[in-house]
This record gives structure tokens, sequence and C-alpha cells, in this order.
């Protein structure tokens, strides 16, 4: 096998896209920068004259914070549980997909709890959490978990980062010496002896079988935050399973969104080819499968035994007039969609996944709204308020403004990655692209995808 | 009601300033005589103009029998217009006789006119027991009074009211009538609870008599249900400070779990660091 | 209720010099000023540890603290529960008239403005065919509260005497105990809370509940500091229709100021029950149903503002 060959060219064909910023890169940032900022303003305001500047009041006490929280922590948890199963399962086309799985957990699980914090009101007490926790609080439970799996998220993305680091150190390609000084740092010594390998894959092995586990318990323990308490459509007991796939249904179609828009951005073609989205679809079809079996018996059971509120809130749900167009857009165009548009052959291409995909981001985000927002403006005992703000949530300027401040943080982040570190991992593919070319001198001539 | 105190202060300030003329009062006085106990009394202050209650009046209590009068103490009023004295001893006066006369009196300043109350009073004694009989537990009054002569008399017909003092006001067990001896009884509930001693304080009162007005008397039983003392020191719950054990337990194991394979990973990275300098070049054969 | 003022501010204030003597020794205190030593007559009750009320000259009360500060540091925190003490209200639906008294009462005594009510009065239709009725929500103070058990850092509490109090300078404003508190009794500050008559505000402490701090979480506290003194909460003296019974269940004994009765008795002769027991939260709150009424429920509709008024369209 000629890996190093192989992986000097993989850099050649990627450093100038690492090395320099286009004006089209540029703008791009711009934009996205003007609308953090934008948000940053709204975190002032908000600071300032305290939460009433957003719609949450005493009976919606929770709005878009708290679902754009479960949004990106769900997509955090899933680059981890994805590459960690990829990577157990040995798939070998999982190789060039894994730094964008990486990263996402990265970048989201950083973006996520800043909206947790958003909800808080009295951020000068924050340490308080530290200093008087109480274990009973699924609150200590959550910030121990996303603390807990951010370090393991971290470790992730740098396992599968050093041999790119010990490759950049040692590329021929110019760069200033310093960048050329951090990557060897970060090689850790690096240079592919077989103990080093030995150890690194133990290491990485180790990490991949704990992230599974752990994307389990810390999801779940999101969702407990709402079903510990006495709520229609929140105390529910699958609320951590249902949670936990809801999470990587989510992320596994931002993956797709990430590929599709790297692939265009960056050429590569190459190494994020069609079946990888064919792949991703076949997961996406199973766990929308799995998602759509999950929301059929929770909406079930509660509209078969029709309990005083939850009947009232599933009609609130289903009601036209009311969640109805969310309630049908949410479960139709974001579970039943994309298994029609991935499952049936003729369908199936990368446009049709990615366009399923960005359906099914969006319907659980609204997903995510449908089970906060309605079931608190369902309170056991009748609200009898005439104040509409405080009948009905609906997010002000600030609550967007900040929304959108972490889509534009996703986006930065993201963007300022791909500059220091290939978006595509170079060597493994390298390994992938090898290994490949063996099949197909062995098996002359017919390319055949790995999938074990 | 808070508004209207400090109003009525600020009404009261101006008017002082404004108008030289004391403004009259009214004062309620209402007596209750506990025998060797001495004597409640409670005088309540209210300006004439609107009845709203005066605060901070000196109101002196006093008390007359025969030709004997005795300073019996000074008390001053609350926002309520309520000045109190607990337990004035009126001893001398019960040695010139049996009838008073007790006088609230208010002597007068720059804002308010010189006023007095007062209430006569017979004396009675009740005398308060609580037996056990026959496993029963029984209260057994014996209330005497006084007649014209001076001697001793049953005070017969009379109605007496048996109470438990209780953190915000007394409460009502039953109510006894006495015979012509001046005796009476009541079987007292055997399932009244108390504090953790088992002691209940019953108190016997005759109220607004016309002769005798209010008079009260307590003793102390044993007859209290022990209540368990509350532990102060909270369970492990859920809803307390402190965890379930068991919550404590799992979350240590999972987080030990979870960190020591951390710190396995680190350890490893370690290792791969040890295995070589930096500048070596990579090492591509397999 | 109202001549408590002062003597409220100065219980509270001895009630803080006291922790603060435990603490920190109580030399300092007793070497302030003189002027910041309250004048003498200004007694004070508390209670004995064994539950009588005593009345105590405020002077005294800081030397007894010094000379006891090692031993028996009776800090009133506002986290010790009233010693020997389970509280439990009662509240008969029959007599309620939607008066709101209560509901001014508890505003003025807790410094909060109209349109925060700690305490609601709702109108109840069990179903189509039940005749609707005036439903007066308190804090229920569960025995299993929900709110305590999601409190990450120990701001909303359970003590001993049965009440649940927030500490509203622990409190990060998370607003996880809103949620999960089933009968949506607590109130959050969005913004700068309105304080009426700040002036007349005592200290801040978990038992009085009072002055209201930003972004913080508060809720109807079953007056502590008027109870720690033998007197009842305001809203149970305010109601001119003797619905609230207030005491303690260890003494078996309630009143609404005018009657004292037993708690058990009122409860076996009543029927009384607690609100959604199936919650399983044991609420220290207890309702007698609205039978034999007083007043027809039309009455409740008198008095009102149109604003009040257009809060119940949905159950006439």
């Amino acid at each position: 096998m000629n890996i190093e060959k192989t992986s000097k060219s993989l850099l050649k064909e990627f450093w100038p896209q690492m090395s320099k910023w286009t004006t089209r890169e540029l703008i791009w940032l711009g934009f996205w920068g003007i609308i953090f900022l934008v948000g940053l303003y709204a975190l002032y305001v908000q600071i300032v004259e305290g939460h009433v500047v957003t719609g949450m009041r005493d009976h919606v006490i929770w709005g878009v914070y708290i679902v754009n929280f479960i949004f990106f922590i769900g997509i955090g948890y899933t680059g981890a549980i994805v590459g960690g199963l990829l990577h157990l399962f040995d798939a070998e086309w999982r190789k060039p997909l894994m730094r964008i799985a990486a990263l996402m957990t990265v970048i989201s699980v950083i973006i996520g709890p800043l909206y947790i914090l958003l909800c808080i009101g009295r951020l000068d007490r924050l340490y308080y959490l530290f200093i008087y926790p109480r274990l009973q609080s699924p609150i200590i439970w959550d910030v121990v978990a996303v603390m807990t799996f951010l370090v393991g998220g971290i470790l992730f993305l740098y396992l599968l980062a050093i041999r790119d680091f010990a490759i950049l150190s040692r590329s021929e390609e110019t760069m200033p010496a310093w960048r050329r000084k951090i990557y060897l740092f970060m090689s850790a010594g690096f240079i592919n002896t077989r103990m080093q390998r030995h150890d690194l894959k133990l290491a990485l092995n180790v990490l991949s079988l704990l992230l599974i586990p752990t994307v389990i318990i810390v999801s779940s323990v999101l969702s407990w935050i709402f079903g510990m308490t006495l709520r229609p459509g929140w105390h529910s007991t699958i609320f951590g399973p249902y949670f936990v796939l809801a999470a990587v249904y989510t992320g596994t179609g931002v993956l797709v969104l990430l590929m599709y828009a790297f692939r265009k951005l960056h050429n590569l073609g190459a190494y994020i080819q069609e079946r990888h989205f064919v792949y991703v679809g076949y997961m996406l079809i199973a766990m929308a499968a799995g998602y759509g079996y999950f929301t059929f018996s929770e909406y079930l059971t509660d509209w078969y035994t029709s309990e005083k509120w939850n009947a009232e809130l599933i009609h609130k749900l289903m009601d036209l007039n009311q969640y109805g167009w969310m309630f049908y857009f949410a479960n139709f165009a974001g579970i039943l969609l994309p298994i029609l548009l991935i499952g049936i052959p003729k369908f199936r291409s990368i446009n049709t996944i990615t366009f399923s995909a960005a359906l099914l981001v969006i319907a659980m985000w609204f997903k995510r709204y449908l089970i906060i927002v309605p079931t608190l403006e369902t309170p056991l005992l009748p609200m009898q308020d005439i104040r509409p703000e405080y009948v009905n949530y609906s997010a002000t300027w600030v609550e967007w403004a900040l929304t959108g401040a972490g889509i534009a943080m996703f986006m930065i982040l993201f963007k300022v990655a791909s500059k220091y570190i290939p978006i595509v991992p170079i060597w493994e593919t390298s390994e992938m692209i090898e290994k490949e070319k063996q099949t197909k001198a062995a098996t002359n001539g017919q390319p055949q995808p790995s999938l074990s | 009601m808070k508004t209207l105190a400090t109003l009525i202060l600020i009404t009261t300030a101006i008017f002082s300033a404004v108008a030289q003329d004391p403004m009259a009062i009214a004062i309620e006085l209402v007596a209750t005589q506990k025998g060797d106990q001495g004597i409640d009394m409670k005088a309540t202050v209210t300006d004439d103009e609107n009845s709203e209650p005066v605060k901070g009046l000196t109101i002196q209590f006093s008390g007359t029998a025969g030709e004997q009068t005795v300073a019996l103490g000074e008390a001053t009023t609350n926002e309520l217009g309520i000045a109190e004295l607990k337990g004035g001893n009126f001893d001398a006066l019960r040695k010139v006789a049996h009838a008073f006369t007790f006088t609230a009196t208010f002597a007068g300043n720059e804002n308010y006119e010189t006023n007095h109350a007062s209430v006569d009073l017979a004396e009675v004694a009740i005398e308060l027991k609580a037996e056990t009989i026959d496993s029963v537990n029984t209260v057994i009054v014996n209330v005497t009074s006084w007649n014209e002569k001076g001697e001793a008399v049953p005070f017969s017909e009379g109605e007496v009211k048996v109470y438990v003092p209780r953190m915000f006001s007394l409460l009502p067990i039953g109510d006894i009538t006495t015979d012509e001896d001046g005796y009476g009884e009541l079987k007292f509930p055997n399932d009244l609870p108390s504090s953790v001693s088992g002691e209940l304080t019953i108190v016997a009162r005759i109220e607004e008599h016309e002769t005798f007005g209010n008079a009260e008397t307590s003793v102390v039983s044993n007859w209290g249900v022990k209540v368990d003392a509350q532990a102060s020191k909270l369970p492990r719950a859920l809803w307390s400070p402190d965890a379930p054990l068991w919550m404590v337990v799992t979350f240590v194991v999972l987080m030990v779990g979870v960190w020591y394979h951390y710190g396995l990973i680190v350890y490893e990275l370690i290792k791969v660091h040890r295995l070589s300098k930096p500048t070596d070049p990579l090492d591509f054969s397999e | 209720m109202d001549n408590s003022n002062s003597k409220r501010r100065n219980f509270i204030r001895t009630g803080l010099a006291l922790g603060l003597a435990s603490v920190a020794g109580a030399t300092k205190l007793l070497g302030e000023p003189d002027e910041k030593k309250p004048a003498h007559n200004h007694t004070v009750k508390l209670l004995s540890p064994d539950g009588e009320i005593v009345e105590v000259d405020t002077a005294d009360l800081k030397v007894e603290t010094h000379e006891h500060a090692g031993t028996m540091a009776r800090t009133i925190t506002g986290r010790e529960g009233i010693e020997g003490r389970k509280f439990v209200m009662v509240i008969d639906l029959g007599k309620c008239r939607n008066a709101r008294k209560c509901i001014v009462a508890c505003n003025k005594m807790h410094h909060i403005p109209e349109e925060k009510e700690w305490l609601q009065v709702k109108l109840m239709k069990d179903n189509e065919n039940a005749a609707p009725y005036w439903f007066p929500k308190t804090c229920f103070h569960c025995d299993n509260p929900p709110c305590v058990k999601v409190c990450p850092v120990d701001a909303t509490f359970k003590r001993s005497d049965g009440l649940v109090l927030i500490d509203n300078e622990r409190c990060i404003g998370c607003k996880f105990c809103m949620a999960g508190c089933p009968y949506s009794t607590r109130v959050f500050n969005w913004g700068e809370p309105e304080i009426t008559e700040p002036a007349t505000c005592p200290p801040y402490s978990p038992e009085s509940s009072t002055p209201s701090k930003h972004s913080t979480v508060e809720k109807c506290d079953f007056c502590p500091d008027m109870v720690r003194q033998g007197k009842l909460p305001d809203c149970v003296t305010a109601c001119p229709n003797g619905v609230f019974y207030f005491g303690d269940e260890n003494e078996d004994t309630v009143t609404n100021g005018s009657e004292t009765v037993r708690f058990s008795q009122l409860i076996k002769d009543k029927a009384g029950y607690r609100f959604m027991e199936e919650l399983g939260t044991k609420p220290r709150v207890y309702y007698l149903p609205p039978s034999n009424r007083m007043f027809p429920v039309e009455r409740g509709f008198k008095n009102l503002t149109d604003d009040q008024k257009a809060r119940f369209k949905d159950v006439q």
C-alpha cells in the first residue's frame, strides 16, 4: 500500500482550500458574523432588561431557547454515536465522513448549552450550580452530562485527527511556522510506529464504545428535564429513548446537509460520494421508521385513554386552528416524506436525500417546539388570565435573534475549523482509497464499496 | 391596611402641626381577672373623629376597691390602638374588698385629650382541677363568689367555658354549668394531641358575665396525646437537601465509569507521545 | 394584622442579627453604636423551644444569643422549620364569594403589585353539569413537593414544619420549579419587580419573601414571619367569610380567626379532601366541598372590574 503517496496528493488537493480565504468565503463569514452580532445585541438587551423581553411568561416559562437547546445538543450527540458505531463496525466507507461527524459533535455541544444559559434568569449566580448542587435535580444531571459529553466529544475529534496533524506538520506545503508548530504539538509525537498504532487504536476503540452508552444516558437525561414533571405530554416513560432517537435522527439529517455543503463548496465529490449519501440515507430511513413508531405510540396512548389534560393537549395539537399545521408538517414532512423519498429507489439521489434531510431537520425543530410550548399552554388548572402574552407564547425578536446567532455560530465555527483541519480526514481516506484499490485489483475491476 | 396606618400617622402629624386643638379619643377596656395570677387588661384606643386606632399613647392601668386605689402598670398602644397589661398584681385590692373598679387612663398630651374607661367587677374564683375518675379524664370546676357581707358563697348556674390554648387561638372543649354548690365537671377528650411532653394546658373561663366580667384560670394536665418529635433533620429524599443513597451511588458509579475511561484514553495518548521524538519522520511502513 | 409592621421588621432584623451573631460570635454586634440598638420597650414575640409564645425585649434577646452563641445557635435563616409544628390549611369552598380580600391583603403584606397574584381565586366548573364554584388557591406546601425535587441549587426547600419556601438570594431563575409545580402556583419576576410601598418593606428573608428580587421565582409562603409571632397569615384574617382555616396539624387545631376547631373533626364532618390527590404531591392544604353554599356563585362577580370578569368568560 502506498498511503504516503496518496496522502500527499490528497493534502496537495485540499491545501489551497485550507490555506486561504476566498472572497466568497469572507462574504459568507461576514454575513453570519452580522447575524451573530445582532444576537449579541439581543443578549445584551435580555441581560439588561430581564426576561421580560422574551415571549416567555408564567405559564409558558420556556420557549424557543429550550427548543434550540434540545435541537443543538441532539445534533451534537449524533456525531459521536454515529461516528462511534461506524468506527466499531469498522465500516470502511465511513472514513471520509468521520471528520464532519466529530466536528459536528463538538461545535453543537458548545452551542447547545448556551441556550440553557439564556433560560436562566440570574446568570450572576450560575456558579451556585457548582457550590450548591442538588443531585436530585435533572438540571444537575444535565449539567454534568453535557460537560462530561463535551470532554468525550473533544477527545473523539482529537483522536481521529492526530494522524492528520502528523501529516500536516511534516507536509511540503508552505505554511507559517507557528501553524506548523501547532500541528506538530497536536500530533502528540505520533510517527506511526507499531506501538503507537496500537495505543491509538485502543484509545479510539475504548472511546467509541464509551460514547455510545454515554450518548444514550445524556440524551435521556435531557428528556427527563421534561419527563420528571407532572405535565401532559411530558410525563411519559418513553421520553428517554424518544429523545435519543430524535437526537440521532436530526443529527444524521444535519450530517447529510453538511456532507452536501462541503461536497459542493470544497469540491469533495471524489471523496464524499453518492454511496455515502445512500448509506446515510438508509440510516435515516431506519431512524425515521423508529421515530415514527415512537411518535405514533406516544400520541396513540394519550389519545386513546384521553385523560383530561392529555385529551386537551392532543386536541390542541391536531386542531388546524391551533397547532394542527405544525403538527402535520412535523410528523408527515419530518417522518413519512423522508421514508418515501429515500426509500423508493426511483427517487433516491443525492438531491432528494439532501432535500429530505433539510425537510426533516426543520420538521424536527418544530417537533421540539410542539413538545415544549403546547404542553406549557395546557396547565392542569385553568389559567383564567386575560393578558394575551401570559396565555399564548410567541417568541420575540430577541429570541429569534439569539436563535439566529446560534446558527451563525455553527456556520462560523464550522467554516473556521475547515481552514485548520481537513474536512475529509487525509490519513484515513488514503487508507480507504488504497484498500479499495487492492480490492479492485483482486476482483478485477469491479468497484466494491466495503460495508463490513 | 398598612397604608391606612401610615396615612393615619401622617394625618395625625399634620393635625398636630396645623390644628392646635387636641383630638378627643375613645377608650374601650376589657379586663379579665385571674385570681392569684393577677389581672389582664386590654385597652383599645380610637380617635373620636374617624374611629381609627391611635398608636403610641401611654395608658395607665389602675384598680380601686373601696377607698383604696393602686396603680397596676402602664402600656403603650400599638398600630391597632391596643395597649395590654398582663397579670397586673391586685392582691392589695383583694384584701380590702371583693368588688373592684379597673380603669384605663390616658393622661392627655398636646395631640390628644385625656380620657379614661373603667370596668366594674365582682371577684370570682374558679378552682380548676384535672382529675382522672374511673379512667375518664374529667375537668372539675368549683366557682366561688362573695356576697355583700364578704362571705364566700358558691356560684351556681354559672357558665364556664373550657379551652385548650393552641398556637393561634383557644380551642373550645366544652361548657360547664355549675350546680348549687358551685361545682361542675366535663369529660375531657382523650385523643387531643399535645406537645412532645404530653402536657396540655386547660383553661376555664367565665366570659362577659354581668357581675364578674371575664374571669380565667388554668391548669396543666398530662392528658395530651404525645406527638412524635418532628425530626428537624429531613430524611434523604427527592425533596430534601440530601439525595437518596441509590441515586448518589448510581451517580458516582456512572461518573467514575466514564471519567476512568477518559483517563485511560489520555494515558494511551501520553504513551503515544513518549514513543518518539516529535521531529522523527513519519513511518508509513505497515 | 397591621400592628405587626414595625414589630415584624424588628423581628426580622433580630432574626438576621441572631443569624449573624451566631456566626460571628456576636462580639461585633454588641460593639455596634448605640443608635443601632433598638429602643427599650420594643418587645417581640418569639417561640420558645417548647412552642410557647414569649414576649422578649429585643435588647435582651441579643445578650441572650451572645451567651448561647456557641451552644444553641437559634439562627432564623428561614431554612429551619418552626420546631414541633406542622402547618396545615383548610379552605371552605362553601363560604367563598370571591370577595378578593385575601388577595388584596396578601399583595399588601408581600409588597407585590395588583397584577401579580400569589393567591388566586379561580372559577371552577368540574364538568358540564356541575355547578361552578369559587376556588381560592394558595401554595399547597406539598409533603412530596415536585417543585423542591427539581430545584438544582436548593433554593426552594421543604422545612420540618411543612412549609415550602424560596430563598430568593439563592434562586438562579431557571424556572424548573415552575414547570414542576402542577398547580401553576409559582410566579417569576420577568423584569425588574415592582415593589409597592418599599418604605415599609422588611429586609429580605425567605420567611418574609419580600422585597421581590428580579429574575427569581416567588410564591405564597403561608407568612411564616407572622406565624412565628403566633399570628395568622394575612389571607386568613382578611377573609370576611372565614373561608381559610389555618393551624398546626400536630395540635389537631385550625382556626379562621373567629372559630377554632379540631382539624380532624372538620375534615371528617365536612368531607374534606385534597385537590388532585391522584398526583401524589400530598398537599398540606385541604378543601371542604362547595356544598351548603353561603352565597350564590353570582355574588362573586359583584365588584369585579371588567378585566377581572373577563377572566372567567370560559366558565360562564
